[in-house]
Formats: structure tokens, C-alpha cells, sequence
């Protein structure tokens, strides 16, 4: 069964996004959920799937349904796979609405990333999916997601040539975004200086190479095809959806490529779908825990060549007035990370709208959305405004 | 076939009768990254440490350390060969260089 036209986000809602919240991770989810139904213009009795994120001290489903009243939910699953849950969870949804499973599925995830667990302290290294790194990987201080992500960082540099500055010039793009952004955290300039001289914490990787830790939640509606057509706003269409679980899932080290990606194994089946080539794309919201992480996709999902990311980069390729705007809310670098990248789902949706502000750049698209979690798990999806 | 990590069946024929072959010890940097900051108390003292992907000669891969060498000097494709750190409870299979005898 092709997903292709066969769901639309109809709804999103986000928090304010801050390293001060007074809420909890479940008010926080709460406030995005009903923002997102609000959006769509639909009652909260319209809902009948639901897919919370694992992450955090949020709701389960049955948390939603009790403190929002669902009294006819017919779809739900819950997903772990770390940052990837936010965009897994529109493949999901999308499934469940194509197949009539249900008509309007809520995903959503936050929490506090900063004021609560934070996230560089990583609570999912604890979770079951990753035994082996628990027991083999951290007696060695490998105990924090940035020590793999350098690991795969070194050998695309080794492979390919690519430079810590052109992994500055990642950061400050973004930055310069955020800057555009009214909810987005970290909006002080920042020059490729600026990066060359943050700190070295695992090398080839710096402090600005790092994403931020936040307090914030996010949420979207994903409604069937004939339902999306008589929402408030224009329905941001799924033109291709897909998702991709490596090898070796849990343990980098013994994957037999260890740039091999989620996001690049989903890569051809959602341009597939989608009957798009990458070159088509209007803009991309690509999953930015780390600066290198963006240069490796572009790569994954065949827009740019191997090796040829850095370069691309640094020649203002992902700028607001580069061939393919990039992360143009600031992402996870900038604006805020605690929602599983449903951010950057609310950000090419307000592109397709026409809503995104100063940083309006990509009409109706075609906007690439990616998901990327615990090392590898990862989805693409292809959305467009018409 | 070779698996490490170990598993509780084989990936690729589900079989259950494992036995522990001895490696040779030698093997070469896949990748590596020099952490310069501690993000667990029990890693403070040990920056700078090299955390490293060592590819054993006879296939496999694992996490360990690059040690005995100062961390700017490691690079991707070198030798190393194993050294056990027996300083703490559990003893650490790692990697220091292989220099001279190298094939």
C-alpha cells in the first residue's frame, strides 16, 4: 500500500521553548496535544489514535485519554527509538489513517531536557535497546551519544575530507535562523570564529557542534486524505513516508557501515513514493543532534554526493538563500531539542503555510523531514502544501 | 563466524552452541575520538582518553581505548595490539600501539 496522498499534518502545537520551565513533562505534552487539535480545528473527541513518545516522565496513552476526555482511541503504539520517535511516529500515524484504522492520530513527545533529566546525561543509554553498550562500551567512557556520533564523525572526515569548519558552518547557519525564530532558545550571533573557538569535548567534535538541552513539547495531527480536506488550515500532504533500522541497531562499533543510516536506507523508498528526486526539494528539516549529523544526511538522501555534504555547506548551500534551506527554525542546534525532532515537523509545515516568518522560503514545497535516534534508527518523510 | 558482541543466538543461523576462540590481539583503528571531557565522574582523571572502533585482525569490532600513546598521535589504520588494564575490578581489554613487528 502506497502512503502516498493518503495522510496529511493537519494540526501542530508547540510549548514555549526554554531551559525555565515550571511545567512538567506531562503538562508540557499536555499543553502541545491540545495546541495541535486546536490548530486543526478539530475537538479533542476527534482524536482516536494516539502515539506517545518513551521518552521522558510523559503519558501513555491511556494518560491522554483520561486527562483529555479521548473516549473512542482505536490506534495506538509506542515507539523508542530515541530522537527518531518524532518522525516514526508520522509513518505510523500515516498507516493507520491510509488503512482506516483511525482518522486523526496525535504524535507527540517533550519534556524537560534541561530543568528535569538532561538530555546529555542520555536516561535511554539505560534503556534495554542498548545492553550491549551498557556493558561493553561504557567501561571504556563511551557513555554519552556524543562519543558515537564523534566516532562517526572521524571516519566520514578520514573517508572524505570533511572539516570542523565546515561543521562551524553548520552551526552558524542555523544559528542565523534561530535569530529569525520568536521561540527559538539561542539567538546570540555566532561567528565560524566563534565555533573554531568553542570547546574541544570529543574530538572532531566542539560544544557548538552540539545540539541545545531544552524544556518543551511538541505534538501534530496527522489526518486521513478526506478528512485533512475540510481542515482549518492548508493540509501539509505526506507525498512520501519511510523508515530505516541499520544493522547492528544498538551498537555502532559492530555495524558493518558505520555511516550507514535509518535516515539513508528510508531514503529511496520516500523519494520513491513521493515520484520526486532530491534535487526537487525545496527545503529540509533534517535531525541535528550534532552539526555533522546534517552533512551526513544530505549525503544519505542522496542530495548530495558522498563527501560532497561538507562542501555544499560551506558554499551557503543550506542557507535561507542557499539551493536547499535548511533546519530554517534553528533546530535542534538552536531552537530547542526535547521533542524527538517534532519540531521540525511544526517548521515545514508553517513553510508550506506560508507561516514560518522571516524565514517563509520553501512555498508549497517539497520539504524533507528526517528522524534520527539511538544511533541510527531513523525516517524520512516528503511533504508538500498542494 | 565471529560475534561480538556476545548474543544469546547467532544473527545468521539462529544456533545456540558458541564457543570462545582466542584473538590474536592485534588489530587496527577504525575510528577513534579524544574525549576531553568526563561525562561521568569515574572518566575525570582518565582525560584526555581515546575512545576508539578497534577492528581485531580477525574481524570483528569493539569499543576500547587507544592508551600508551599521547591521543594526538592516533590515527585512523593504526596498528594496535592488546593490553590488558587490570587496575580496576573488571579487567579491560585495551589497545596500545604496535610498533616494530608490525606485518
Amino acid at each position: 500500500m502506497t502512503l502516498h496522498r493518503k495522510a496529511a499534518v493537519t494540526g501542530i502545537g508547540e510549548t514555549e521553548y526554554s531551559k525555565t520551565s515550571v511545567l512538567s513533562d506531562r503538562e508540557l505534552q499536555l499543553q502541545a496535544v491540545e495546541r495541535a487539535i486546536a490548530d486543526a480545528g478539530l475537538k479533542r473527541s476527534d482524536i482516536d489514535g494516539v502515539i506517545p513518545s518513551s521518552t521522558g516522565q510523559g503519558f501513555t496513552c491511556e494518560g491522554f485519554s483520561e486527562h483529555l476526555g479521548l473516549d473512542h482511541v482505536t490506534f495506538s503504539t509506542t515507539l523508542f527509538f530515541g530522537g527518531a520517535n518524532g518522525l516514526i511516529g508520522m509513518h505510523a500515524a500515516a498507516l493507520a489513517v491510509a488503512s482506516g484504522a483511525a482518522r486523526h492520530v496525535v504524535v507527540v513527545a517533550g519534556r524537560n531536557g534541561f530543568s528535569g533529566a538532561k538530555i546529555s546525561a542520555r536516561p535511554q543509554l539505560a534503556s534495554p535497546a542498548f545492553e550491549a553498550t551498557r556493558e561493553f562500551e561504557s567501561p571504556f567512557g563511551a557513555t554519552v551519544p556524543m562519543h558515537f556520533y564523534a566516532l562517526i564523525a572521524q571516519r566520514h572526515m578520514h573517508l572524505y575530507g570533511s572539516t570542523s569548519r565546515q561543521f562551524g558552518t553548520v552551526a552558524i547557519t542555523q544559528r542565523a535562523h534561530a535569530t529569525l525564530n520568536s521561540n527559538a532558545i539561542m539567538k546570540a550571533p555566532m561567528s565560524l570564529e566563534d565555533h573554531q573557538a568553542s570547546r574541544q569535548l570529543v574530538d572532531p567534535l566542539r560544544l557548538f557542534d552540539c545540539c541545545i538541552e531544552s524544556d518543551g513539547a511538541a505534538a501534530y495531527i496527522v489526518s486521513a486524505a478526506d478528512a485533512a480536506r475540510d481542515s482549518r488550515h492548508k493540509p501539509a500532504w505526506v507525498l512520501g513516508i519511510a523508515e530505516g533500522h541499520p544493522d547492528s541497531p544498538s551498537s555502532l562499533a559492530t555495524r558493518h557501515d558505520v555511516l550507514r543510516s535509518g535516515v539513508g536506507i528510508a531514503a529511496p523508498r520516500a523519494f520513491g513514493m513521493a515520484g520526486i528526486s532530491p534535487q526537487d526539494l525545496r527545503a529540509a528539516m533534517l535531525y541535528d543532534p550534532f552539526t555533522f549529523l546534517v552533512i551526513l544526511q544530505l549525503e544519505a538522501l542522496g542530495y548530495c554526493k558522498p563527501g560532497e555534504g561538507g562542501p555544499f555547506v560551506e558554499g551557503g548551500g543550506i542557507g535561507l538563500k542557499g539551493a536547499l534551506p535548511t533546519n530554517t527554525h534553528g533546530g535542534l542546534l538552536s531552537q530547542a531539542h526535547s521533542m524527538a525532532g517534532i519540531n521540525h515537523v511544526c517548521e515545514a509545515v508553517k513553510q508550506l503555510r506560508g507561516t514560518a516568518g522571516a524565514a517563509s522560503v520553501a512555498g508549497t514545497g517539497p520539504i524533507v523531514v528526517t528522524g534520527n535516534g539511538d544511533f541510527g534508527d531513523g525516517a524520512v518523510a516528503i511533504l508538500a502544501g498542494a | 563466524m565471529l560475534i561480538h558482541y556476545p548474543k544469546l543466538c547467532c544473527p545468521r543461523d539462529g544456533t545456540t552452541a558458541f564457543e570462545w576462540p582466542l584473538m590474536d590481539g592485534r588489530g587496527s583503528v577504525h575510528s577513534y575520538a579524544v574525549c576531553r571531557r568526563a561525562f561521568h565522574p569515574a572518566f575525570k582523571e582518565e582525560t584526555p582518553y581515546v575512545v576508539a572502533i578497534i577492528e581485531l585482525d580477525e574481524g570483528v569490532r569493539m569499543i576500547s581505548n587507544v592508551i600508551g600513546t599521547h591521543p594526538e598521535a592516533v590515527e585512523i589504520g593504526m596498528r594496535v595490539t592488546l593490553e590488558w588494564d587490570d587496575a580496576g575490578e573488571i579487567p579491560l581489554p585495551k589497545f596500545r600501539p604496535l610498533t616494530g613487528d608490525a606485518p
